[in-house]
């Protein structure tokens, strides 16, 4: 029932911001239609249009997963996108200047990607559990230290001689990502799995549970002999990894090289969890909900429509969505207490 | 360094605070109420590219500057009818309004971008305070709006302190229980401040935008808006510590570019790596006052972020 509510208060937000954002269109002179037909086409119409849009999935699969986890202990990280990016840097850093041989060099690639991800995940983890730091603000400003990073790399020492655009030089072969058809990596069988082990983490073994109880007070946790601070820095450790693991999948799968890193997909992905009520699963879905828009948005780029268009329709989506989704939750929840009291 | 350099070194770090310090007191008001406005960032973003778009469409900044302060309130509205009305996560809130802000900004800066401006809040040195040895060219060498921003701070702190209805608002944001039994309308104070808030980060970023760039960029902001809120909490919700911490952070972005110019081993340093710098003193800041919260309290209001719900027992 409460799933049926949800989805439907979806999809009716989802009209509902599909419809301001054609009122926008109107007001521009851009014809409506042939807009919303162009999204269509560009991220569904064809194989090739869909990779495109999984293209975008993937990595937002990832921040979302990451999300996921710690928004599920109420630990808000909103330092996806540093994390990632952080990843990215790894990624690099072992693909650029670690000669290894093949096989030993992909697994170095992402296990250090990886795990720089949940070292800058653990950052804003420690200063909260040790100084009370609000980790909102302190992951945030890190997202900015972690871009500038990058970029300081892509503009200065790695920058590629040859080329002119701020990047690296591109990975040997034995560090990418195998590839998957002509656009994708394996990243895209391993998304699915990373959610399904979460899932299970989240509601079969004693660290979900704990992760849960956390999530809901910190007080019933301590009662229960559940140590807070611990549940926080694992559940960010592990968040900043598979945010981490986005950069990764950025550089070493889809672009092949380091270089500016400012998509925004972590910020995506933390709208995208919320979507999705967090569930690790769902994020599967709305992750490709989002790729979607976003790769419905670049081939309108092409068609000289502003690209632009496209985020201020995803924002009033959006928007239209919290304030849907969160009325029909509570109207589930409100239904659920008659039901048992009755 | 000569004294010359010095004074426009703080001149400028002065001009460079202001987009933030208007940010910041407004969410100062927001956050006394009990609210937690995120999305300053994409407020700020709209009210800057409105700013250039009105300003370069009809030749009049001030009706520029006047509609971004409305812009910068509807959406301070939006925000408040979201998360207060329909109780939406507010983080969530905060980062569609970003997007919304960014999105918007982008679209309506187009035809703006790389131009510079004709029209724009013009310098205003003021006749006798500016001749002062050393103040005058840092404080009284400034544009109106710079002044305004002056005001605001003895102003907004009259307010808090010296009015009932400053007090009351301050109570929203301690026990609005409290404020309710009393008969004051709680809903109606935390959407009015964040209104304000609101509409002080589009005069924040219509600044950015018409009164010290004089241009637009994309996303310009460049994480102001993010700052603003770090800076609340470092002036431990006191105006005055907020005008004091927004300079501090001004000095800081001025001094990136400064550096490169003082030569030597600092222009080896890469651009980026300096600027760094205002987000990193950010992170030492929290940190810093995280300590300093270990050992007494540091005054941050008790009902800061809890939605307001008066059929629930606090």
């Amino acid at each position: 029932m409460r799933w049926l509510l949800e989805s439907g208060a979806f999809v009716v937000s989802a009209a509902l911001g599909l419809f301001a954002a054609s009122l926008l269109l109107r007001a521009t002179g851009t014809p409506v239609l042939g807009t919303f037909n162009a999204i269509f086409t560009g991220a569904l119409s064809s194989g090739e249009a869909l990779q495109g849009s999984l293209v975008y999935t993937v990595p937002i699969a990832f921040t979302g997963l990451a999300a996921s986890v710690a928004f599920r202990a109420q630990v808000w990280n909103i330092g996806a996108e540093g994390q990632a990016a952080m990843g990215a840097f790894g990624s690099a850093l072992v693909a650029l200047h670690w000669p290894l041989p093949a096989g030993v060099m992909l697994v170095a690639v992402i296990v250090v990607g990886t795990l720089c991800g949940a070292f800058w995940g653990l950052v804003p983890a420690v200063l909260k559990v040790w100084l009370g730091v609000n980790e909102v603000l302190s992951s945030l400003m890190l997202n900015y230290v972690a871009i500038l990073w990058v970029d300081y790399l892509v503009y200065g020492p790695w920058h590629d001689p040859s080329g002119g655009w701020p990047y690296s030089k591109g990975f040997p072969r034995t560090a990418l990502l195998p590839a998957v058809g002509s656009d994708l990596n394996i990243s895209i069988f391993i998304a699915p799995l990373i959610a399904l082990l979460i899932s299970v983490l989240l509601r079969y073994t004693r660290w979900g549970f704990e992760i849960s109880v956390v999530g809901h007070s910190h007080a019933a946790a301590k009662y229960a002999g559940i140590s807070v601070a611990r549940t926080v820095l694992w559940v960010m450790l592990l968040s900043g990894a598979i945010a981490g693991y986005a950069g990764v999948d950025q550089v070493a799968g889809t672009a092949g090289r380091l270089y500016h890193l400012t998509p925004g997909y972590g910020y995506i992905g933390i709208l995208v969890s919320w979507l999705a009520d967090h569930n690790p699963l769902l994020v599967l879905l709305t992750a490709f909900f989002y790729g979607v828009l976003l790769q419905g948005g670049s081939t309108l780029q092409m068609t000289q429509v502003d690209a632009s268009l496209v985020q201020v329709m995803q924002g009033l989506i959006i928007l239209f969505a919290l304030a849907g989704m969160t009325s029909a939750r509570r109207l589930a929840q409100r239904m659920r207490i008659r039901e048992v009291a009755s | 360094m000569s004294e010359a350099m010095l004074i426009g070194i703080l001149a400028a770090s002065i001009t460079a605070a202001t987009p933030i310090l208007y940010a910041a007191l407004g969410e100062l008001i927001v956050e006394l109420s009990g609210a937690l406005n995120l999305g300053i960032e994409g407020i700020m973003l709209v009210g800057a590219a409105t700013a250039v778009a009105v300003t370069a469409g009809t030749g009049i900044v001030l009706l520029g500057v006047l509609t971004a302060i409305l812009v910068g309130a509807v959406f301070g509205l939006i925000f408040a009818a979201v998360t207060i009305s329909v109780r939406a996560n507010y983080i969530v809130s905060g980062l569609a309004m970003v997007l919304l802000g960014d999105g918007l900004s982008v679209f309506f800066g187009k035809p703006y971008i790389g131009i510079a401006l004709k029209d724009f809040v013009g310098p205003l040195p003021l006749p006798l305070l500016s001749e002062i040895p050393f103040l005058g060219p840092v404080f009284f060498h400034h544009n109106l709006l710079v002044y305004v921003s002056y005001i605001a701070v003895p102003a907004l702190w009259w307010f808090l302190y010296y009015t009932r209805q400053g007090l009351v608002l301050r109570a929203t944001g301690e026990k609005p229980r409290t404020v309710d039994v009393v008969g004051w309308n709680v809903v109606r104070i935390r959407y009015l401040a964040i209104i304000f808030g609101g509409g002080m980060a589009g005069l924040g970023g219509a600044f950015l935008s018409v009164g010290y760039l004089h241009s637009w960029a994309n996303e310009m902001t460049a994480g102001a808006g993010w700052i603003a809120l770090a800076l609340v909490i470092f002036a431990g919700w006191q105006p005055w510590k907020l005008i004091g911490g927004a300079y501090l952070f001004g000095f800081a972005y001025i001094m990136i570019f400064q550096i490169q110019l003082l030569g030597g081993v600092f222009s080896a340093i890469s651009v980026y790596l300096m600027q760094m710098f205002p987000y990193v003193l950010a992170v030492l800041v929290l940190a810093l006052i995280g300590l300093r919260a270990r050992r007494r309290h540091v005054g941050y209001p008790a009902a800061l972020g809890l939605p307001y719900v008066r059929e629930e027992q606090t």
